[in-house]
């Protein structure tokens, strides 16, 4: 099992409706109807976790819609062909595992 | 007599091919105003025209078309753009969105060749990545301005053809992870930049010529990817070292596997269309498409 | 609902080069090229991205037509499609110039095996495209149940770009 697969199981662990893509060639992490808190309010959208370098970042996580609370601000980036928001905080960098990278990039909208 | 007599030599269908295709132009400022008034000039039939800003007294020094009136009166850039092109071609295809990029997709993918005159590598990136989808050749133009402390000033710029299938941005370096990291790092800011009319004026011509060897059959050989680099300070426009470095090569940052939209379902399409069988007439007619069987 | 095939020069030559390749019994061969699709308002763009040709035992012996694929190359067709959530659409030419017409035997064995491949990958369009060497038309099925229609307009993307109505 490649690097990859590996790290997509056990993402696949942690939220059945993942999907792994692919864009120029590299890995994409849907994580459809994920749920998760951000300023004390629960949250459920579809989140995308790129864990390579992406639009100037090491990694990165977009989210369906910005939310109320993020460390930083919110840039807008097209990825799959959907547009995403993302919050330009800290670079989150492998080689943390895809779930370490994922839980990391979420404490931008803790 | 035709208007386009003098330019006959561009093939005997030449003027009905220009007018047969449609171009996108991105960002309508000192680069893209250019490229929109060259067109029209030329006969392209269509254009897809997006730029969300209006015009501002800085801007003056070099957009084509824009007046100090229209600074007076915060004219949209989409607006002198298309002034320019009806003033020339009447009957011209023309979608003007005064919007990002972003919100213009669903014009740009009939778009059959795609130019950028934006400022920053990340947009840029994401251009090339949408027009790769939708086999779409695209062709960036910019230019800086580069102070050289005590001797001076170095003018440059670049022209790149990106055709599917072809080296890309990232391929020629000209795109790196290291400039989105610096671009990234600025929060994105990437205008506000030295600019000035004439290096506008070179890249924005050169670009035109490389869409109509594309649109026309003039020129019996026209390159599938080139990379154009510009010395304002000698006056030159020559072929980037890329170019033959990369020759043969295939494109690793687009591969041919992701044409398309990932999410695309037929079933799901069907549904929101064949319940309104009249929508989108009017776009049907603007583009010239067949009916609707 | 209108359908536009985009396919760059480099493919396109590859599959001719392919296609003119003489076999050793069949007189014509064919292959399936897969695409990627996107909407456009209520039209839908197909976006070739790859070639694979019938492997030459994949053919069955059958002089009533130029060429007859066998049970194995359909299955591994059907196999591409369902993986890969790719569109498939059939090809082989009839050489020539102009735009190209499907014989009656291209229709009739078109409408056989086509919307099989709507069983597997049904979010995808699937079809049937015939060349000659300087044009292509091509059949849609959106699904099992319904007749085909046709791809309204080719472009051959490269330098330079090339388009054709084909409806």
């Amino acid at each position: 099992m490649s690097d990859s697969a590996a790290e997509f199981a056990k993402i696949k662990m942690l939220h059945s409706d993942a999907v792994l893509h692919q864009e120029g060639g590299k890995p994409v992490v849907l994580l459809g109807k994920f749920s998760f808190l951000s300023g004390g309010q629960s949250h459920t959208m579809d989140v995308l976790l790129i864990p390579s370098a992406h639009s100037g970042y090491d990694s990165r996580l977009f989210f369906e819609r910005k939310t109320a609370s993020a460390k930083a601000g919110w840039t807008s980036c097209r990825v799959l062909e959907r547009d995403w928001w993302a919050v330009s905080w800290k670079d989150v960098k492998p080689p943390l595992p895809w779930t370490a990278m994922l839980c990391e990039h979420l404490r931008a909208v803790e | 007599m035709s208007r386009f007599e003098r330019q006959s030599f561009l093939g005997r269908d030449s003027e009905a091919r220009l007018d047969a295709a449609t171009v996108g132009i991105i960002g309508l400022g000192g680069g893209g105003s250019h490229m929109v008034q060259q067109f029209a000039h030329i006969g392209i039939g269509g254009q897809v025209d997006v730029d969300p800003d209006h015009i501002t007294d800085n801007n003056t020094n070099r957009l084509i078309g824009g007046t100090l009136r229209d600074v007076r009166d915060a004219t949209l850039k989409i607006t002198i753009a298309e002034r320019l092109i009806r003033g020339l071609q009447p009957h011209a295809r023309i979608v003007a969105v005064p919007d990002k990029w972003q919100n213009a997709t669903e014009h740009l993918k009939h778009c059959d060749l795609i130019l950028g005159a934006v400022d920053g590598f990340i947009e840029r990136e994401q251009i090339e990545r949408f027009a790769r989808r939708h086999l779409i050749p695209y062709i960036d133009i910019g230019m800086d301005v580069h102070d050289l402390g005590e001797h001076g000033h170095l003018v440059a710029g670049q022209v790149i053809l990106s055709m599917p299938g072809f080296p890309c941005l990232r391929c020629c370096g000209f795109i790196t992870d290291e400039r989105l990291k610096l671009e990234a790092a600025r929060y994105g800011a990437a205008g506000g930049r030295p600019q000035v009319v004439w290096p506008n004026g070179v890249l924005a011509s050169t670009a035109v010529g490389l869409g109509v060897q594309l649109i026309t059959s003039w020129f019996s050989n026209p390159p599938a990817f080139t990379y154009l680099e510009y010395d304002g300070n000698r006056g030159t426009v020559s072929a980037s070292a890329h170019v033959a470095a990369l020759k043969g090569r295939v494109c690793p940052h687009h591969p041919s596997e992701e044409t398309g939209d990932p999410f695309f379902d037929i079933r799901e399409h069907m549904r929101r269309f064949e319940s309104t069988p009249g929508r989108l007439t009017f776009w049907r007619r603007l583009f010239r498409l067949p009916p609707k069987h | 609902m209108n359908f536009r095939f985009k396919i760059t020069s480099v493919l396109l030559a590859t599959v001719r080069i392919d296609l003119h390749r003489p076999h050793p019994f069949a007189h014509e061969r064919v292959g399936f090229i897969s695409a990627g699709l996107s909407a456009v308002g209520s039209d839908v763009l197909i976006l070739a991205r790859s070639y694979r040709p019938v492997a030459d035992k994949d053919y069955l012996r059958d002089a009533s037509v130029g060429a007859m694929m066998g049970p194995e190359a359909i299955r591994k067709a059907l196999q591409w499609a369902m993986q890969d959530g790719h569109a498939l659409f059939h090809v082989h030419t009839h050489g020539g110039r102009g735009v190209p017409q499907f014989s009656g035997i291209d229709m009739r064995e078109n409408a056989k095996f086509v919307p099989d491949f709507c069983k597997v990958a049904p979010q995808c369009v699937h079809g049937s495209i015939v060349l000659s060497d300087d044009a292509a038309r091509g059949q849609v099925w959106l699904d099992r149940k319904r007749p085909h229609t046709f791809i309204a307009q080719f472009t051959e993307v490269g330098a330079p770009l090339r388009t054709w109505s084909a409806a």
